[in-house]
């Protein structure tokens, strides 16, 4: 029995719906509530607390979301749509690495799509050797160096003139040896 | 002129007009409609779908949204400029493009902003470059349907459901392009139903599934009236298309509520539609009732009525949704034709904390605040019950206050409610500890601010209650209350500091507590807050302050007068009344048993109203003879010996006065089934069949205008009155009890809309998880209630925001719930709960 943190039981939807939610890790509500204590009062205090979750999990979960809704006096929608909105905000794991390939309009014209093809297929290819789970690959409107299109962010490094047949080393080179796999939180 | 210091040019015509309004406002003033998709002066300016930009030829030609820009001294503005006139086709040629065009099918057809707009503005003929992005339709909720392949984003949903209803079910999730308006998780909307995104939208995103119809708008029918669930009095257009309900919405402009409805109002209006509704009257004979005709019922109701006037007390009651002119009638019907003095009206919340908790400390038994005063309000105290549940429309102006204008909303309430998160300080107190709290704010006030008491201390009885309020003490309230003394001073000190302060009291069946020391200490307050504060009672049911009003009360004759002015109400009338103070429902009730020779119920159910413990069937069996009007077969029904079926809600004309004191019209919008008849009719013809002649039509209205008139100058304090030391509740069963009314229901009549049914959450009990620990129950399971009248079986629901020590059960009448415990109407329970 999990009595801490009944959350959807009290009603804050301002319904009387909403029964039967999953007990979440004690520790995380910890976590929770101590980033409220030094978080600023009322809402300003949200994305800060969001991003910090962030980077703690690597995502910010719908049942985290709940939990923070309700401590802010928000319902659960709006804590959504400020996750949705920051792309640095995520409610599934973003992944260990994240590859961003620009599709904007200069990346575009230079082949920028084919780049994302082809990353996608190495992708898939290594998950299927090895199962590695944590890669995200993500379609990014502009990296900001068109001049120097199609360009392929790998975490924080940028990949320039990202030729297509470069991107399956990228992909090689970078992920490395499989990780150990994480909790799931 | 300093009184209209701004000038400006609008398409050439000048204007002077006051400072920092917005543009919008000065251009509708001026007769120039300006397109809007996303504007709604019930929100805060938000500039989303630039339909509404003029071109400013002040500054470089630029074009500003009317609807968020605030006037600027000198600003020259035009809003039929070609530029303007291409702005608004290339913005509405993108909007266009991502709404499935569905028109000739869609449920909004003839009745769609983007359609009526595309139809006025046009959009140009070139295709962009982009295509539509289907977007699958959500039908899982009950009753609101969404349609994101129709949305325009335009956020007037998402934006009602958080500045006005405060429940924040929708949001713009994503960005750019790829925002869309959605739930949490994509759940089904699982919210308050209230309907006001559905009303709002402009399109065909959100529709009401129950009001999908084939029937064009403009082929129906469209009456504005008065919606009777509740005192909050909301204006309401109900459409119907011969006789049959198509839909109810609201206008946003012009009334009170300016559109803002509650799901009893929005879609409650189901139950007139209910097939079990009585159409023809009902006589008892060899035991059972059987249908007969109007003649013969009505025969056989004035005949026992007259026999039984002849050989005892005749004990006549309304429900508190009579209109004003038929509860005049009824007491006319009473205290002229059956020389009974025995009034009363349905024993619901509100009547007695205005006539005997307001009236005993202010001139008049009515509210001194309402909705205007709310809106104006820098600081609102609510008490009593979370007006979420009892009373939707103030709860969406005390949202507007916290979120809009940020005004301070303490509130004082068992159990979590929709209004928990907008208040700066929520006070779950001791169930029945209101009043406790409410004369300890009294008191620290004026240790606090002696000179406030300057106020009172001219007033009769001043020195007898300053001596009676010494005995609340801090601690002697924190006991009581079991709320810390920092936060009664808190709220005091800022109580204190406003300016103008509004007290909400919500009263009903199960708020632990009298109400009449709750209003009398509320009143009290109100006037040592001085003359700027108010105090509003939310009565039980729509007409409450109405029925008070017209004397439908057993010590009270119409226009507030006392017996001792029947002189006075005669010669207004010139008929005879009766100058006699009469019993209660719950006096004959108490009385058992066979002390009334006849009874004659409009409208009244106390069979389910009254907490079992008063048990009114067996008084009602014992009861020489008794008449029921009602629209259903009710539980009193069934133990009549007359039963009259009844017109209700929208098929009714006349008046109602809302909590606010405001007088509004019932217009009969739907048709009752035939062969019902109305109360106004029936009291009428049992009142000629006893050889009397009643008002009617003209007459009636004007002798309502010279006897009750509605228009008493504002209330003013009268006297004070020695209030009872505060108490500590004893837990002697292990629990108090706490009830708390449903949003969904309020009693016989909203039990029957089979939509409000669907929605309506199972009742449950609330309990805190340390008190769930201790008896070794989980979620879900069941538990028994008891009291020494009765025990209930219901689930558990784990509320960490009740008070440990504390169990809330929601009042559904006494088919399950609350009621079944109680021994009578506010009475501090202290209940068993075991695991079964």
């Amino acid at each position: 029995m999990q009595f801490t943190d009944d959350i959807t039981d009290s009603g804050f939807f301002g319904s009387e719906g909403g029964d039967g939610a999953e007990a979440l890790d004690p520790a995380v509500i910890e976590l929770v509530d101590e980033l409220l204590v030094r978080a600023p009062s009322g809402r300003e205090g949200l994305i800060g607390v969001l991003l910090a979750l962030q980077q703690t999990f690597d995502r910010v979960s719908w049942r985290v979301q709940e939990l923070v809704a309700d401590r802010f006096g928000l319902s659960p929608a709006q804590v959504a749509a400020v996750v949705s909105y920051y792309p640095r905000l995520s409610a599934e794991r973003q992944g260990r690495l994240k590859i961003d390939v620009c599709t904007g309009t200069a990346c575009f014209l230079c082949g920028g799509e084919g780049v994302l093809g082809q990353i996608n297929r190495a992708v898939d290819e290594r998950r299927s050797v090895d199962g590695e789970p944590n890669l995200a690959v993500r379609k990014q409107r502009c990296l900001a160096v068109c001049g120097l299109g199609p360009v392929v962010r790998v975490d924080d490094r940028v990949h320039t003139i990202a030729e297509a047949g470069a991107a399956e080393g990228i992909v090689v080179g970078l992920v490395g040896p499989s990780p150990e796999s994480e909790d799931e939180r | 002129m300093e009184a209209l210091p701004v000038s400006l040019t609008i398409n050439g015509r000048p204007v002077r007009t006051a400072r920092n309004r917005l543009l919008i406002h000065v251009l509708s003033e001026l007769g120039i409609r300006v397109p809007t998709l996303c504007h709604d002066d019930r929100l805060t300016p938000y500039g989303g779908c630039r339909m509404c930009v003029v071109e400013r030829l002040d500054s470089s030609g630029e074009l500003v949204p009317a609807c968020s820009t605030r006037i600027q001294d000198g600003m020259v503005i035009s809003t039929d400029s070609p530029v303007v006139v291409e702005a608004r086709q290339q913005q509405l040629q993108l909007l266009a493009l991502n709404h499935r065009m569905d028109c000739p099918v869609c449920e909004r057809n003839s009745d769609c902003r983007l359609q009526d707009l595309i139809y006025e503005i046009g959009i140009p003929d070139d295709i962009l470059p982009f295509d539509f992005e289907p977007a699958p339709r959500d039908e899982a909720s009950p009753v609101i349907i969404r349609d994101p392949g129709k949305c325009v984003v335009c956020g007037r949903c998402v934006r009602l459901c958080e500045e006005v209803q405060g429940v924040a079910a929708l949001a713009f999730l994503g960005r750019g392009i790829e925002t869309r308006v959605g739930t949490f998780l994509d759940r089904p909307l699982d919210c308050e139903f209230c309907g006001q995104c559905v009303n709002a939208c402009p399109v065909g995103a959100l529709v009401a599934q129950p009001y999908i119809s084939p029937i064009p708008v403009w082929q129906r029918n469209r009456v504005s009236t008065t919606c009777s669930f509740c005192s909050c009095g909301c204006e309401v257009s109900v459409e119907s298309h011969q006789g049959r309900l198509q839909r109810v919405s609201s206008k946003s402009g012009g009334s009170h509520n300016r559109g803002k409805l509650c799901v009893k109002g929005w879609l409650g209006l189901d139950v007139v539609a209910n097939p079990e509704r009585l159409k023809s009257p009902l006589v008892r004979k060899n035991g059972t009732l059987v249908e007969v005709s109007w003649e013969e019922g009505l025969a056989s109701a004035a005949d026992g009525l007259r026999r039984a006037a002849g050989r005892g007390p005749v004990m006549v009651a309304g429900g508190g949704r009579l209109s004003c002119e038929d509860g005049y009638l009824l007491q006319a019907l009473a205290r002229e034709v059956l020389r009974s003095p025995h009034v009363d009206m349905a024993p619901v919340g509100g009547a007695r904390a205005l006539v005997d908790g307001v009236w005993g400390v202010f001139d008049q038994p009515r509210s001194t605040a309402g909705f205007e005063e709310i809106r104006q309000a820098d600081l609102v105290l609510v008490f009593g019950s979370d007006p979420t549940r009892s009373h939707p429309l103030v709860k969406t102006e005390l949202v507007q206050a916290a979120v809009q204008r940020g005004v301070p909303v303490f509130l004082v309430s068992p159990v979590a409610g929709g209004l928990d998160r907008h208040a700066v300080d929520v006070l779950r107190l001791v169930p029945g500890s209101v009043r406790d709290l409410l004369v300890a704010i009294a008191h620290r006030l004026l240790v606090l601010e002696g000179a406030s008491s300057r106020r009172i201390q001219h007033l009769p009885g001043y020195e007898a209650w300053r001596g009676s309020v010494e005995a609340f003490s801090p601690d002697e309230v924190t006991r009581a209350t079991g709320i810390a003394a920092e936060r009664v001073d808190r709220l005091t000190t800022e109580l204190a500091a406003a300016r103008r302060p509004v007290m909400i009291m919500g009263t009903g069946s199960g708020v632990p507590g009298d109400e009449v020391a709750v209003a009398g200490a509320a009143a009290t307050l109100t006037a040592l807050l001085g003359s700027a504060a108010g105090l509003m009672v939310l009565g039980g049911r729509s007409n409450v302050q109405g029925l008070v009003d017209v004397g439908l009360h057993p010590r009270l004759l119409p226009g507030h007068r006392l017996v001792n002015q029947a002189v006075e109400l005669e010669d207004l009338t010139g008929r005879a009344t009766l100058a006699e103070m009469g019993w209660s429902i719950s006096d004959w009730v108490a009385a058992g048993p066979g002390v009334a020779s006849a009874l004659l119920l409009v409208g009244v159910d106390p069979v389910d109203l009254l907490p079992r413990g008063e048990d009114p069937r067996r008084v009602l069996e014992g009861s020489g003879f008794s008449v029921v009007v009602d629209a259903f077969r009710t539980s009193t029904a069934e133990r009549a010996d007359v039963v009259l079926p009844t017109a209700i809600l929208s098929e009714r004309e006349g008046t109602t006065v809302g909590a606010d004191g405001v007088r509004r019209p019932l217009r009969r919008a739907l048709d009752p089934p035939s062969g019902v008849r109305s109360d106004t009719q029936i009291v009428t013809e049992l009142a000629r069949r006893m050889g009397s002649s009643l008002p009617s039509g003209e007459n009636l209205l004007n002798e309502l205008d010279r006897v009750v008139g509605w228009n008493w100058p504002r209330s003013q304090p009268r006297r004070l009155n020695p209030v009872a030391p505060p108490r500590e509740a004893t837990r002697a069963s292990g629990f108090l009890l706490d009830a708390a009314p449903q949003l969904f229901h309020s009693g016989s009549v909203t039990m029957r809309s089979a939509l409000l049914q669907e929605l309506s959450p199972t009742v449950a009990v609330r309990i805190n998880p340390v008190d769930a620990r201790a008896l070794g129950v989980a979620r879900g399971e069941v538990v028994a209630v008891s009291s020494e009248k009765g025990e209930v079986l219901l689930r558990t629901r784990l509320d960490r925001t009740v008070l440990e020590g504390t169990v809330v059960v929601p009042w559904v009448g006494s088919r399950d719930g609350a009621s079944t415990l109680y021994e009578g109407v506010g009475e501090v329970l202290s209940v068993k709960v075991r695991k079964v």
